[in-house]
């Protein structure tokens, strides 16, 4: 079976270090104001690194009038550039904000879950770079944690997308007076 | 000295024949019984016939429901002019049935344990083809999906390639073709139950073949795919088409896929096979919003509202919600009046009074008398159509967002 990649990520390691932010900046040589992935803080004490989750029913390639989005076989959506008109359709549709206009190029551009690293058998930067291992990626097709879930709370609504991530939600924390 | 190990003539014979299929061995079972010999699917259909398979067309098997656990039970073989009687064992590989080799007779005197042995030894070496066949049709099947991905996901851009590898497989790509999802009602995406899905397949492929249409159907994760061709140029006709294919679909579901519920989700027509992606992604969201507002067959191209309301930023959604019926909600929760329940009958009966009493089991004149009511706590008159379309989309809200009856 051809595998189903999906980011799996655990919110209670995540410490807000932006290394994964960084680490895409550096790897796709992004420009200023473009940003793949960022980490966000969605309540006291969880952070959540997003980029683009690649989804099963990705609406930003539903709604592209020029066909500039593509899905691989193993899940990741492509985006070719050259296709884009900067029409800004599939900026508005995503609910995750992860296609990323440039006003100075007028096109759209998007993670794109490093697949050149990924075929040369590579995690992505993001994953790589992560000082914690709250990020990795994972086979969809194989995974199963009845721990994981498929949302957190702060995250969009998954229900017409399906995203391909699923989260290590946060556990209650102990406190320990000294 | 120990007496020689015998093997009976018939088992020779029929291993003998058994690797030029399944036709062979009942052929074979048939004239070493002097007996008809059939083969049917789970499901009841025929699928080998011993006389030939041009002679089974109004063949009807009416199994023996408590019997039909067992090894060996008794059928019903019901054709146009007869009804004759059969003994019929299981054909089984890995506790997994593939379907059922049946002896049919006229008699109703004859014994079945006599023929047990000889059944369940045929039926095995039938389960063995079977199983090749099987096996063979999963390895065409993978190049089937490969392209079948492909195309669901608009990597292959010209429309000339697409009719080219569709007629391998004997496909027209020039006639318009609508996407049809089905999937299980559970929430969660990456929930698999490899067995419903592939039970969901063989009912989908099935009800194509019998509406003469060579099936376009694949799995993927949780959900069975399939391609509807629609020559008909009649709007009308298509969707009624459409509908009663799913709703077949959808009904010999429930008889098998027990305590899961299937749901489904149809995509537009689409004439260029280049373009059949968006009906994918469509049928996907019609499937999504089905399930949220209860529909059981539904079309994308009828949800236009609903979409734009359920990507709504939901805070805007909700004050909304609350701005058209909050006060209904309020006056309700103090005087227990049940106003909120008619308000939602009359708007699922499209304001009309007469079908809204009829359904509401109420009186014409109570009914008008709670309509007055209503519009004396909404502040509103009922006829007006910006009203109607208001107290509409909000009541669509409250059922895409799961808006309780306290409001927010």
């Amino acid at each position: 079976m051809v595998k189903w990649a999906g980011f799996l990520f655990n919110a209670d390691d995540c410490i807000h270090c932006k290394a994964c932010e960084i680490a895409c900046k550096n790897e796709n040589q992004t420009p200023t104001g473009i940003q793949w992935r960022r980490v966000e803080k969605v309540a006291p004490e969880l952070y959540l690194s997003i980029s683009c989750n690649h989804c099963d029913s990705p609406e930003c390639f539903r709604v592209c009038p020029e066909r500039a989005f593509t899905k691989r076989k193993d899940g990741i959506v492509q985006i070719d550039e050259d296709l884009c008109t900067g029409c800004g359709l599939c900026v508005t549709a995503c609910p995750y904000h992860a296609p990323q206009f440039n006003p100075e190029t007028h096109k759209v551009s998007k993670c794109q879950m490093c697949y050149p690293r990924q075929d040369a058998g590579l995690p992505p930067a993001c994953v790589e770079a992560c000082t914690t291992g709250a990020l990795s990626i994972v086979d969809l097709n194989q995974f199963s944690d009845p721990e994981a879930t498929r949302t957190l709370p702060g995250f969009p609504d998954i229900r017409i997308t399906c995203p391909s991530i699923v989260f290590y939600p946060p556990k209650p924390r102990k406190r320990y007076f000294l | 000295m120990q007496s020689p190990y015998v093997v009976p003539d018939f088992v020779q014979e029929l291993l003998a024949v058994s690797s030029s299929g399944v036709t062979a061995i009942i052929q074979k079972l048939s004239s070493l019984l002097s007996l008809p010999v059939l083969v049917v699917d789970p499901f009841y259909q025929v699928l080998f016939f011993s006389t030939g398979n041009e002679a089974v067309d109004e063949i009807v098997i009416i199994p023996d429901n408590e019997q039909e656990f067992s090894s060996v039970f008794n059928c019903q073989i019901s054709t146009v002019d007869t009804i004759k009687n059969g003994v019929a064992h299981p054909i089984t590989v890995n506790s997994k049935k593939l379907g059922f080799l049946i002896l049919s007779w006229n008699d109703a005197g004859l014994d079945a344990r006599r023929y047990e042995e000889v059944l369940s030894y045929a039926s095995s070496l039938c389960a063995l083809q079977m199983q090749k066949s099987l096996e063979i049709k999963r390895e065409k099947q993978k190049f089937k999906e490969a392209f079948l991905f492909d195309l669901l996901y608009g990597n292959i851009k010209q429309k000339e390639d697409i009719i080219e590898y569709g007629e391998i497989w004997g496909w027209d790509f020039h006639v318009p073709h609508t996407v049809i999802v089905f999937s299980s009602k559970e929430e969660d995406h990456f929930f698999t139950n490899k067995q419903m899905i592939n039970t969901l397949l063989q009912i989908v492929e099935k009800e194509l073949i019998m509406q003469n249409v060579k099936p376009i159907a694949m799995v993927k994760h949780q959900q069975v795919i399939t391609m509807f061709p629609q020559a008909d140029t009649n709007h009308d006709v298509d969707r009624g088409k459409l509908q009663a294919f799913t709703e077949t679909i959808l009904k010999n579901a429930a008889k098998l896929a027990g305590e899961l519920e299937i749901a489904c989700g149809i995509g537009k027509r689409y004439t260029n096979p280049a373009e059949l992606f968006r009906s994918y992604q469509e049928a996907k969201i019609a499937l999504e919003l089905g399930i949220l507002l209860e529909i059981s067959t539904p079309m994308f191209a009828d949800l236009g509202l609903e979409r734009i309301l359920y990507k709504h930023d939901l805070q805007d959604l909700i004050e909304f919600h609350n701005h058209t019926l909050g006060s209904l909600l309020e006056y309700d929760k103090k005087h227990d009046g049940y106003l909120f329940v008619t308000l939602e009958a009359l708007v699922a009966n499209q304001f009309d009074i007469g079908k809204t009493a009829a359904a509401s089991f109420l009186h014409r004149n109570t009914l008008r008398y709670r309509v007055k009511k209503i519009e004396d706590i909404l502040d509103v008159k009922l006829d007006d159509l910006h009203v109607r379309l208001n107290i509409l989309a909000a009541f669509k809200i409250r059922q895409l967002r799961k808006i309780g009856n306290e409001g927010c």
